[in-house]
């Protein structure tokens, strides 16, 4: 089926950042399959490169942190592979860290490298291979996990917050799969900022666990596969992600026969990603009003999309001054759920870091003659404009009609000075852009 | 585990809401108020169509409210190492390593000693301030971070619950006077689900900085006003546009309304800031009664002593900066509560740390609680099937012994189930000032303090009184008509305007303190109120007049100056037009007892009187027409006296008029000035208080620029030279009484008498201020102020219609015990009473 405008659009938004007006155009009119085809080939993903800040002196870590943080938004902002990121992005708010518990960029930046790599990949290997990053194994204190004291940390988030949710296992499952974890510790140096996964046997409890109603030694590993192919859990399983991703993608609160029927692809396809997204994006679901006015932009989102349509770097919109106040500093989740959605991004207090960060973005593109034109055209087209400039794709008319006449206002009063600064301000702030 | 960053509970609230909000519940914050019966059957409210319940009902904490401050202690504290059992040895069996020894607790009891973080816990236990809740949890305990701080937050008796409300919340859904936007606030960048309703939230507010929007910038200002334009433009993109439209609204409202919070800008840890704000806002009094406030840092898994003692430890010092920041006039109506999702285990674990367990205790604080220890320490001897220790006090027996004694609601009804009351845990909230160190100790009620004003000093909400002065009458002069003035910008939905009023006409440039004013609405286009405050101050949740849609209703006003001689003018719902005349003013001019050479003579001061009628139009038959004029001979009769008097207070009452129009009440043999006492459209019944000046004779003309009316006038008290008199003193309005808040309306047979002194009103007060609001009337009729132990009069202070909703300023002489009563001419009507001002006796 040949694809409108405003589905391309918004298929762009959600599997990316933002929808620029030229790439829209060059794809409107092709048919569904092959635009989702495209927007999944990742083969011109970028090589990953580590943040040069990371080879600052050791001790100087909150530069380091800064340098890994600001590299990953411009390579969000850059990227011609956007869907790697935002894969990466939704992983880091699944198997979430915090920069403040793991205080080692080299362990944040091997992990979030991991993420990147594994963005698109299967579903089993990648959660393996997460519970063995030392970032997560200091997160979650499972390097602390001994045979002789279990911390059940990393063992109860597994079960209640990574693969299956709460109601799916029992507390005894917990206390088994903590046991069965104990000893998958690592080699830490915090001089020279080194962490490797290493298993220690002296720690690791080699009795009877019960876990699933199967008793038997347990390993921690053997807990994920046993996760993934017992006939009970299993659907959970592919439910559970299926329906995050829905809520990450399309909008929260996913019908349940969407669910079901994008759990039956993922498990089909043995649990890899591409399919799963495939069938996601192919969902009819995903271009109805509902879904498409259905999710708020993160300020992760909200700053990449921004980035990208003006062509700025993460130093000049200053992310290490305002991601933390808007609410989403990467590495700085709320704690170990990761971030929200929606509600959680509109309150009184959040609209006005958002405010305050698109007043200082906007004075600073003005002083830049960004929009330095507008006061040439006629204010329908100054607005429309503006719009085209931050990406908005299908404005209102309500909104392009308020904006027209604020700039006919302001003319009038001889106060057309400050329209550059003041039509990005109000395009910034407008509810279309800061819908996802 | 948890973030240390304090705002942990932002997320674990929107983790805990199972449900998308839908759009609805929210929209309906700002659009809908619902009218809660109150107290038994707060649960079961009915609409008040059309009309802004809020307008009146959004006063500042009265007398007798409680305010409760929550912390959320974020990650599961550990209830053993908070109140350390040093007399337990099985604590320091199984607890090994992690427990912390007998010499470095800070002892409170033989068996307890606290956390060596809480040294102010402490000395304030030790002043019976502090009640200590050991073994407080719940059966069948979660101990998963989420699911169990969603049941401490949701706070109902059904654990299958998934309503995203919580108790708060669903309280906050009851009160019926609400402010708009200020209802409670919560600290953070999101509102959590404890203090989410049904119909309200909480109003989330940063702990940093003010909120964007207070910039007076011409262009930003007229860029805001665009912003605010997307209201309209939102719903285009959906119903999380509109959401987001509405919060930048929101925000740019309450940008005018909390920038001086912020100032100076508060300092110190995330919770002290919390807590500065917390005590700023209390002390400006504008009606915030719950407070949420948040700390993380409790998830102590690894190397606990000191990661426990360093947030509790900031827990203390927030505590010691909030009490001391607390004007002490409030405090005895503040009580702090501290929460945690749970416990910790009983045994160490391996990491010098403790893994996620079941109870753990509570602080409940205050002036006005129990000070001691409550509930019991558990068992350690005897753990459950998971090693767990057994909780003895449900911790809803906490919120329901809090919600009925400190916020008089209805605990069953809120918690959806009957929970025990913990008795004695917290006396009722008293306005008596709280005076510090006279704690009765352990097991005492509260820090007296009680009777009076207390210690001098109290603080008045809203800002220091206006000193004491004398009264000046004018001949009313308009200030402001936004019907024709300077291209007639009528006052939009939550707009403001800034008036001078020191300096201009014939008030003085300097030396004022207050002015008396008569405020109009005119052809509003929605239901809604008008609040008129001292400008440069916060304004305060209240309402000066409050009308009906294309209503026209006068009211007088008494308001203080700002420090800048202006007071600002606020409309609250649609657009207004607002016309403003000054008919006098209270100078710092001296009075008779403090007028001496070096003052100067003494300025007139007020005599209040029983009311007393002196013109009745009805009964002559004969309307007061257009073009005619009315001349009333005001000295020497009913109580004034024949010389010496500078102006009288009448309460005029228009009623039967045959043309819209307006009366004007100016001193006999001056020229009619352009100026309106009284306004009204035709069949209108309307009260008005008016403060006429004298003119030749002693006499006052009265005349009706259209058709004909009936006039009816009550002296109610005079100013005049001399001694007898009192000095004038303006208060920011403290609501006395709101009949609906406990469902007892008036009537014919039922009367109230009202204290009117106390906090803010010496006893020596010879008159009061009130301004006095009927709703609800179920008949035409009449409201009847008088003082005390006399008789009542045949006088009315307020009249009206079946259904109306009418305010009027009403000046009251103080009677016996410091009360005045009040008649309602009605089967059934709702009163509300707010006080404005007083004179000195």
């Amino acid at each position: 089926m040949p694809m409108s405008d405003i589905d391309v659009a918004h298929l762009l938004r959600r599997s990316g950042f933002d929808a620029n007006p030229a790439e829209v155009a060059a794809l409107v009119g092709q048919e569904l399959t092959t635009v989702v085809d495209k927007v999944l080939d990742t083969t011109a993903n970028p090589a990953d490169t580590r943040p040069p800040a990371l080879d600052l002196p050791v001790d100087q870590t909150s530069q380091r942190l800064a340098g890994l943080r600001a590299a990953w938004h411009d390579r969000m902002a850059s990227t011609p592979t956007p869907i790697v990121e935002k894969m990466t992005l939704f992983w880091h708010g699944h198997f979430t860290t915090e920069a403040n518990d793991v205080y080692r960029p080299n362990a944040l930046y091997e992990q979030l490298a991991y993420y990147r790599a594994n963005a698109l990949g299967n579903y089993r290997t990648f959660a393996q291979g997460m519970s063995l990053q030392p970032a997560m194994l200091m997160y979650l204190d499972n390097d602390r996990n001994r045979k002789q004291s279990p911390n059940q940390n990393f063992g109860r988030e597994l079960l209640e917050l990574y693969l299956l949710g709460v109601g799916n296992y029992t507390e005894a499952d917990v206390i088994a799969c903590a046991a069965a974890w104990t000893g998958h510790s690592l080699v830490n140096d915090g001089a020279s900022d080194f962490a490797q996964y290493v298993f220690k046997p002296a720690d690791h409890d080699t009795g009877n666990k019960t876990f699933f109603g199967t008793t038997k030694n347990w390993d921690g590993p053997q807990i994920i596969d046993e996760v993934f192919d017992n006939v009970t859990s299993r659907p959970v399983v592919a439910k559970f992600l299926a329906a995050k991703l829905w809520s990450f993608f399309a909008k929260p609160l996913p019908p349940a026969n969407v669910v079901d029927e994008l759990a039956a692809v993922f498990i089909a396809a043995n649990f890899e990603l591409k399919p799963l997204l495939r069938a996601l994006f192919l969902r009819p679901e995903f271009y109805a009003a509902d879904v498409r006015s259905g999710l708020v932009r993160t300020p992760v989102e909200y700053v990449t999309s921004i980035m990208r349509s003006t062509a700025r770097t993460a130093q000049y919109v200053r992310t290490d001054q305002w991601m933390r106040s808007l609410g989403q500093e990467l590495w700085s989740p709320p704690n170990v759920s990761g971030w929200k959605s929606n509600a959680y991004w509109i309150s009184s207090v959040s609209a006005g870091y958002r405010a305050r960060f698109a007043d200082a973005l906007a004075t600073q593109l003005a002083k830049d003659k960004f929009l330095a034109d507008s006061a040439t055209k006629p204010p329908a087209e100054a607005v429309d404009a503006a719009l085209a400039a931050f990406h908005v794709t299908n404005p209102g008319a309500g909104l392009r009609t308020l904006l027209a006449d604020w700039v006919t206002r302001q003319r009038a009063a001889n106060r057309a000075a400050s329209e550059p600064r003041y039509l990005s301000l109000l395009v910034l702030l407008s509810p279309d852009i800061q819908l996802a | 585990m948890l973030s240390h960053d304090h705002e942990a509970g932002d997320a674990l609230a929107a983790l805990s809401t199972p449900v998308e909000h839908s759009e609805i519940g929210w929209s309906r914050r700002r659009f809908l108020q619902v009218v809660a019966a109150g107290g038994a059957t707060a649960a079961a409210g009915t609409m008040l169509p059309g009309a802004w319940r809020e307008a009146w009902a959004a006063p500042p904490v009265g007398p007798t409210d409680g305010i409760l401050v929550l912390i959320g202690m974020y990650g599961g504290n550990d209830g053993l190492n908070t109140v350390v059992p040093v007399g337990n040895a099985e604590y320091y069996a199984k607890r090994g390593a992690v427990a912390l020894q007998p010499s470095a607790t800070l002892p409170i009891t033989p068996e307890f000693g606290l956390n060596p973080g809480l040294a102010f816990v402490q000395s304030e236990y030790q002043g019976g301030r502090v009640a200590i809740v050991n073994g407080v949890g719940y059966p069948q305990y979660d101990r998963s971070h989420f699911s169990s701080m969603d049941l401490w937050m949701r706070g109902l008796a059904s654990r299958a619950s998934t309503s995203p409300t919580g108790w708060i919340g669903r309280w906050l859904d009851g009160i019926g006077p609400a402010g708009d936007l200020l209802q409670g606030v919560s600290f953070g960048n999101s509102v959590p689900l404890v203090v989410r309703g049904n119909l309200r939230n909480a109003t989330a507010m940063p702990t940093d900085q003010g909120f964007f929007g207070s910039s007076k910038d011409v262009d930003a200002r007229a860029a805001f006003a665009a912003l605010r334009g997307m209201g309209a433009t939102a719903p285009a993109t959906g119903p999380w546009g509109v959401e987001l439209a509405k919060a930048q609204i929101d925000l740019l409202d309450l940008a005018d309304a909390t920038t001086p919070f912020y100032t100076p800008a508060p300092s110190g840890s995330g919770l002290v800031r919390q807590l500065t704000l917390t005590a700023r806002m209390i002390n400006a009094n504008i009606g915030l009664r719950v407070f949420n406030a948040s700390l993380g840092g409790f998830d102590t898994h690894t190397n606990e002593q000191t990661s426990q003692q360093r947030a509790l430890g900031d827990l203390d010092t927030a505590l010691k900066a909030f009490w001391g920041a607390l004007d002490p006039a409030f405090a005895n109506r503040v009580t702090v509560m501290t929460f945690s999702e749970f416990g910790r285990e009983l045994r160490g674990n391996a990491s010098g740390g403790t893994d996620h367990g079941a109870p753990s205790c509570m602080f409940v604080m205050g002036p006005r609680v129990a000070g001691g220890l409550y509930g019991a320490l558990p068992d350690l001897k005897t753990l459950d099937r998971s090693g767990q220790l057994t909780f003895n006090v449900d911790f809803r027996s906490i919120y329901a012994t809090l919600l009925e004694t400190w916020l008089h609601a209805d605990p069953d009804a809120l918690l959806g189930g009957r929970f025990d009351r913990v008795a004695n845990l917290v006396a009722v909230p008293t306005a008596a000032a709280y005076v510090p160190g006279t704690g009765t100790g352990g097991g005492g009620t509260g820090g007296g303090g009680t009777g009076g004003t207390g210690g001098g000093g109290v603080g008045v909400p809203g800002g220091p009184p206006s000193l004491p002065g004398t009264y000046r009458a004018l001949t009313p002069f308009r200030l402001v008509d936004t019907r024709i003035a300077q291209g007639g910008q009528a006052l939009i939905a939550q707009g403001s305007m800034s008036v001078k009023v020191a300096g201009v006409g014939a008030v003085p440039a300097v030396g004022v303190t207050a002015a008396m004013l008569n405020v109009t609405v005119d052809a509003p286009t929605s239901n809604g109120f008008v609040t008129v405050w001292p400008g440069g101050e916060v304004r305060p949740v209240a309402s000066n007049v409050n009308f009906t849609v294309g209503q026209t209703v006068p009211n007088l006003v008494l308001c203080k100056l700002g420090a800048d001689g202006t007071v600002g003018v606020y409309n609250h719902a649609g657009t207004s037009q607002v016309v403003i005349d000054v008919v006098g003013y209270f100078t710092t001019a001296p009075t008779s007892a403090t007028a001496t050479a070096a003052t100067g003579p003494a300025g007139p001061q007020l005599v209040a009187l029983p009311p007393a009628r002196v013109i009745d139009t009805r009964t002559a038959r004969a309307p007061l027409a257009a073009g005619a004029v009315l001349e009333l001979a005001l000295a020497g009769v009913a109580g004034v006296p024949a010389t010496g008097v500078d102006a009288v207070v009448i309460n005029l009452t228009v009623t039967e008029p045959t043309a819209p129009g307006f009366l004007t009440v100016w001193p006999a043999g001056e020229a009619k000035p352009l100026a309106s006492s009284l306004n009204f459209v035709r069949g209108q019944t309307v009260p008005n208080l008016i403060v006429a000046k004298l003119g030749a004779g002693g006499k006052v003309d009265v005349a009706v620029n259209a058709g004909a009316t009936q006039v009816v006038a009550d002296v109610v008290g005079y100013f005049a030279a001399g001694t007898g008199g009192g000095m004038g003193i303006a208060l920011s309005p403290r609501r006395l009484l709101d009949t609906r808040s406990t469902n007892a309306a008036l009537s014919y047979s039922k009367m109230a008498t009202l204290v009117v002194t106390g906090l803010d009103v010496p006893a020596n007060a010879g008159a009061v201020m009130l301004n006095v609001t009927v709703t609800e009337p179920t008949s035409a009729g009449f409201v009847t102020v008088w003082p005390a132990g006399t008789d009542r009069p045949l006088a009315s202070s307020l009249n009206f219609v079946s259904n109306q909703t009418v305010p009027n300023l009403v000046l009251a002489k103080v009677g016996a015990g410091g009360a005045v009563q009040l008649y309602t001419h009605s089967p059934s009507a709702h009163l509300v009473v707010d006080l404005v001002g007083y004179f000195t006796g």
